[in-house]
């Protein structure tokens, strides 16, 4: 490892060589960045990992279920595991969706789940991601160039090689194309993932193409070439779900594909993820995941959630008044780590603006203990020192649920923040799992 | 890979002419930098004129300077560079991270010219990446589609460049007979009138007094990009 650490400028030259940037709007304006990459990996253990990967696996099909049940016979509110209003008030819960059945019955063919490790080693979710978690790129790209720069690292360690991302997410595009070509579908160059949504057309050998390059004719999606039309059958798309389909979803979307729900309806070509995993992913919902696992799967829940209480019952409600200060409190409409406010930061006169928010809408919010999770050595400009760090870990769906290898490690630049995301200032590491 | 949407192929043509652009007028700056260090001032007005952009400069120096690095003048190398930047960028699938990787060095290499970091001695290393990018697409880009429709727009751009600017007049009929071998393995349709008049021309083009009508036809020999 300190053969990585002493070169990670250079590393950091190289991952700049090949565009590794993520956009940011300030002011209007759209500005690319580097992504800032530091050299010492986080290191999971062959034991740790085989209990993470089995927990990920039983949430993301615990997760699916939930999916098929909430837009096909919701017998989770029927059985009033998950009240619903819970649900149906949820922007993520897309009406058009009701009664859709996907190719495969899978909805979240991609999952990022967001986790953090305490200082006595047991993982928390903290947050899952089913509608277009993004990330997975920037392990992978780096890993490579990892190597390059030390092999004696990876051939004194036993790291699980990550390289095989592309083809486990070719995978998973085969498994539910309906007949035709896969194509990566961005929003366009000036999408702050645009690098990841480029690559990964690459890695996997898809298509990857905007808005103008697919047509719907005859409920049937096709990719306009010079030459000749051609059918798609899956579509990895990297366009929100309101902007995907203006005849069904925001009709002043300039960057979807008309009709394109009209053909998913029809089982002709898949998308991936689903439309409407919003509501899987709502923060509110978020409470009810480990309550799935056992509804769906009858098993108990092998990962954690941050202690976590909705002001929406009165029991919680009544426990978060009670230790606002102690509490992070989180909005459930925003995203990016914009939202998250730890209360005990805030004066006195801030804190009762923020009461009085949750009072007025308590839906709106969740309150989670803090979790002190741990920090990782991080290598800065002003010198190592440790920052906190969390890992999005990617979950594939396809025949079988398949946690990669690897995970997106983001860390903070700033001594003691929690937040980590690339779009606040972070920075991110490689996640290497030990074979043995 | 056969599928190649229109504007990926309008992207590949000006992803050729931008980096023939860039690499000529850098060849033609360096004289330029170089003669005015102690030499007569450079005609950049003539130059401007040539070129049919519009003359904001205020002195060699000043010319030299910002139309070599300023971001805010469109018809800046600088800008130009970014311009294949912005087509490059969109082609990743189809010319691979590797082949893209020049065109991002370059790109990096005229910002930190632009920002100070680094003197002018980077554009040397602009080239160094332009040719790099042209010997990769030619060794690792096997859709012939793709391939000749860059090298098309990067012949266009050269031939145009020589026109406009008595670029190495002396290779114009060579550059000719060139484009018309790779116009036969690229599919954007062509202006057949012009190709013709090109095809008439290329034994001894005569630009001096043939300008007008091999601007037309370069310019508009491919109606769709």
């Amino acid at each position: 490892m300190d053969s990585l650490a002493s070169h990670v400028a250079l590393i950091n030259d190289q991952l700049a060589r090949y565009g590794v940037k993520f956009g940011v709007y300030k002011n209007g304006v759209f500005n690319e960045r580097l992504f800032p990459f530091d050299s010492i990996a986080r290191v999971i253990d062959a034991d740790d990992w085989a209990g993470i990967e089995r927990g990920l696996s039983q949430r993301v099909d615990a997760l699916n279920a939930f999916l098929k049940d909430v837009y096909g016979n919701r017998e989770i509110i029927k059985d009033g595991v998950i009240p619903e209003d819970f649900v149906f008030s949820s922007p993520g819960y897309l009406t058009p969706c009701v009664g859709i059945t996907p190719p495969k019955d899978i909805y979240s063919h991609i999952s990022g789940i967001d986790m953090v490790q305490s200082r006595d080693g047991d993982w928390f979710v903290l947050e899952d991601n089913l509608r277009i978690p993004s990330g997975a790129s920037y392990p992978l790209i780096s890993r490579g160039i990892c190597r390059k720069c030390s092999p004696d690292t990876f051939r004194k360690n036993k790291i699980v090689d990550n390289r095989n991302y592309g083809a486990m997410l070719r995978e998973v595009m085969d498994n539910v194309n309906c007949g035709g070509i896969n194509v990566v579908f961005t929003p366009g160059r000036y999408n702050a993932a645009y690098f990841e949504h480029a690559y990964l057309a690459e890695q996997t050998g898809a298509v990857l193409a905007e808005a103008g390059d697919l047509y719907v004719e005859d409920e049937r999606v096709y990719y306009r070439s010079y030459e000749r039309s051609q059918r798609v059958g899956a579509i990895y798309r990297r366009v929100s779900d309101e902007y995907l389909d203006p005849t069904t979803f925001l009709p002043e979307s300039v960057i979807g594909i008309p009709n394109v729900m009209s053909a998913y309806r029809a089982g002709n070509v898949a998308i991936i993820n689903a439309p409407g995993n919003g509501i899987a992913d709502d923060k509110g919902i978020y409470y009810f995941v480990p309550k799935m696992v056992e509804y769906y799967l009858g098993e108990k829940p092998l990962l954690h959630n941050a202690p976590t209480y909705l002001p929406f019952y009165p029991d919680d409600y009544k426990y978060v008044m009670e230790n606002f200060e102690k509490l992070v409190i989180k909005d459930t409409a925003e995203a990016g780590g914009c939202g998250v406010v730890f209360a005990s930061s805030l004066s006195e006169e801030e804190q009762k603006t923020l009461r009085d928010k949750v009072s007025a809408n308590p839906r709106r919010w969740i309150a989670q203990e803090i979790i002190d999770f741990t920090e990782l050595p991080v290598h800065l400009p002003e010198g190592d020192a440790m920052r906190k760090a969390d890992l999005r870990a990617f979950v594939l769906t396809g025949k079988e649920t398949k946690v990669w290898p690897s995970g997106l490690t983001r860390y903070s630049t700033i001594a003691g923040n929690a937040i980590v995301n690339s779009s606040q200032g972070g920075g991110f590491k490689d996640t290497w799992i030990l074979s043995q | 890979m056969d599928s190649l949407a229109i504007n990926k192929l309008d992207r590949l043509f000006w992803l050729g002419r931008y980096t023939s652009r860039v690499m000529i007028e850098i060849d033609i700056l360096e004289k330029v930098y170089d003669q005015i260090i102690d030499g007569p001032d450079y005609d950049y007005v003539d130059f401007c004129q040539k070129l049919e952009i519009p003359n904001v400069y205020t002195s060699s120096e000043d010319f030299t300077r910002r139309f070599i690095l300023d971001k805010e003048d469109p018809y800046s190398i600088i800008s130009n560079m970014n311009c294949a930047y912005d087509n490059a960028i969109m082609l990743r699938d189809t010319i691979s991270s590797g082949a893209l990787s020049y065109i991002e060095m370059a790109t990096n290499t005229m910002e930190a010219m632009a920002e100070g970091r680094i003197t002018l001695l980077g554009l040397d290393d602009v080239v160094d990446d332009l040719y790099a990018f042209s010997g990769r697409i030619d060794e690792t880009l096997l859709e012939s589609s793709s391939r000749y429709t860059l090298k098309c727009g990067s012949i266009v751009e050269t031939i145009d460049m020589s026109i406009r600017l008595n670029y190495r007049l002396d290779e114009l009929s060579d550059k000719l007979t060139m484009l018309n071998y790779r116009m036969q393995h690229m599919p954007l349709r062509r202006d057949g009138k012009r190709l013709t008049i090109l095809l008439d021309l290329a034994p001894n083009p005569d630009p001096v007094h043939n300008r007008f009508i091999l601007l037309d036809c370069i310019e508009g020999l491919f109606p769709d990009v």
